[in-house]
């Protein structure tokens, strides 16, 4: 080949390779502050303007689900229920100036110990998790928890930051193809997971703050998480939304 | 430069194309469709995260490099203040953006003179 058509094809893979490698850098950099930073900030943003209304939407519609899939009604007697009721007024912020329409409901799910959130403050508790629970103490720091996730508007924040994920992608990469559809719901699950287990932890601090304002330490929270660990010992992995119980409990401790 | 001008850099590259060998003329040819660059691109690349990729496509290597860095510092540190390095990029580089076909213009003409001179180099 001659010298000056050698010299130009050079020159004109070196300037790709400058090119690609240059624009992989600086979107795998974008992407990660976008992620860590962007995300968290616009999802807090746009929660925040979201009327009232949408959230008391979201909660019926959820909770009519739940029920129609997972739900039985509760096995709890009408006693049991409204002393959890009392308790559960006695823990609300009275300072709060939250719109959220904060009720307790409950719930049986197959034995299940659970409780859940709902992005207008409807607190969900399953009788196994009140079963599971032998003291005030404890139940507060559950319900404490999750009212420390309706205070943080989690709920309608992870909705928010998977929409923004959802329609993004969707914008990149149009509505075209099965591996879209797999990269988009990949997106959409890793986010949901790594920002849920930011938000148990900071629902985990909500409650043990309160509990210590309340009973003067947060011991509850830890003897929960134990009861819980022991109940599930194998409940939690990398794929879980949750971290797991032996680091929610040295996060307490080391408070 | 303004349109005149390139149009007269333009009939005298025409010129000189025609006033090569044959063999020549041939070879020039071959080596435009590599090196010249095309308006529309050198715009897409400007406005891709503004990092200087537009650069590195006119083969400019350097500005493109120091273009790709202050993007890069201004990302990391966005949070602390690397947003008014970011927007300071933008302000000088997307200007470009709306020049892009003068510059592509006068780019391919300087490129493809360097390379008829090379050739009457080899020829002579």
């Amino acid at each position: 080949m001659n010298s000056i058509e050698s010299r130009v094809k050079a020159q004109q893979q070196r300037l790709w390779l400058w090119m690609i490698s240059t624009a992989l850098i600086i979107v795998v950099i974008a992407g990660y502050k976008f992620y860590t930073h962007g995300l968290p900030y616009l999802a807090e943003e746009i929660a925040d303007t979201i009327p009232a209304s949408v959230y008391t939407a979201v909660d019926e519609s959820t909770l009519e689900s739940l029920d129609d899939s997972e739900f039985e009604p509760s096995q709890l007697s009408e006693a049991k229920q409204q002393e959890l009721r009392t308790l559960f007024s006695s823990l609300l912020n009275k300072d709060s100036t939250s719109e959220r329409q904060f009720k307790l409901e409950f719930r049986s799910w197959g034995g299940k110990a659970n409780a859940m959130a709902l992005a207008d403050g409807t607190i969900v508790i399953t009788d196994a998790m009140v079963n599971l629970t032998s003291a005030q103490e404890e139940l507060s720091a559950v319900l404490l928890h999750e009212l420390g996730h309706v205070e943080h508007n989690h709920v309608m924040e992870s909705i928010v930051s998977s929409s923004i994920v959802f329609a993004g992608l969707t914008l990149i990469l149009g509505d075209v193809s099965a591996l879209a559809d797999v990269i988009l719901q990949g997106a959409v699950v890793g986010i949901n997971q790594s920002y849920s287990r930011q938000a148990e932890l900071e629902a985990d601090k909500y409650a043990s703050d309160q509990l210590v304002a309340l009973y003067g330490n947060a011991r509850a929270m830890q003897s929960v998480l134990t009861k819980l660990s022991e109940e599930y010992p194998n409940e939690m992995s990398w794929l879980s939304t949750h971290p797991s119980f032996e680091d929610r409990i040295q996060q307490i401790e080391s408070k | 430069m303004d349109d005149s001008s390139l149009r007269e850099k333009e009939e005298a590259l025409r010129e000189a194309i025609s006033s090569l060998s044959p063999d020549a003329r041939k070879r020039y040819y071959q080596l435009e469709e590599q090196l010249v660059k095309d308006p529309d691109t050198y715009a897409v690349l400007n406005y891709f995260f503004a990092a200087g990729l537009h650069h590195f496509y006119l083969g400019k290597v350097i500005r493109g490099l120091i273009n790709a860095i202050l993007m890069l510092i201004g990302l990391i540190t966005f949070a602390v203040g690397g947003w008014v390095l970011i927007v300071l990029v933008i302000v000088i580089e997307l200007p470009q953006l709306f020049k892009s076909q003068k510059i592509v213009r006068k780019h391919n003409i300087d490129v493809m003179e360097g390379v008829i001179d090379e050739l009457n180099r080899e020829q002579s």
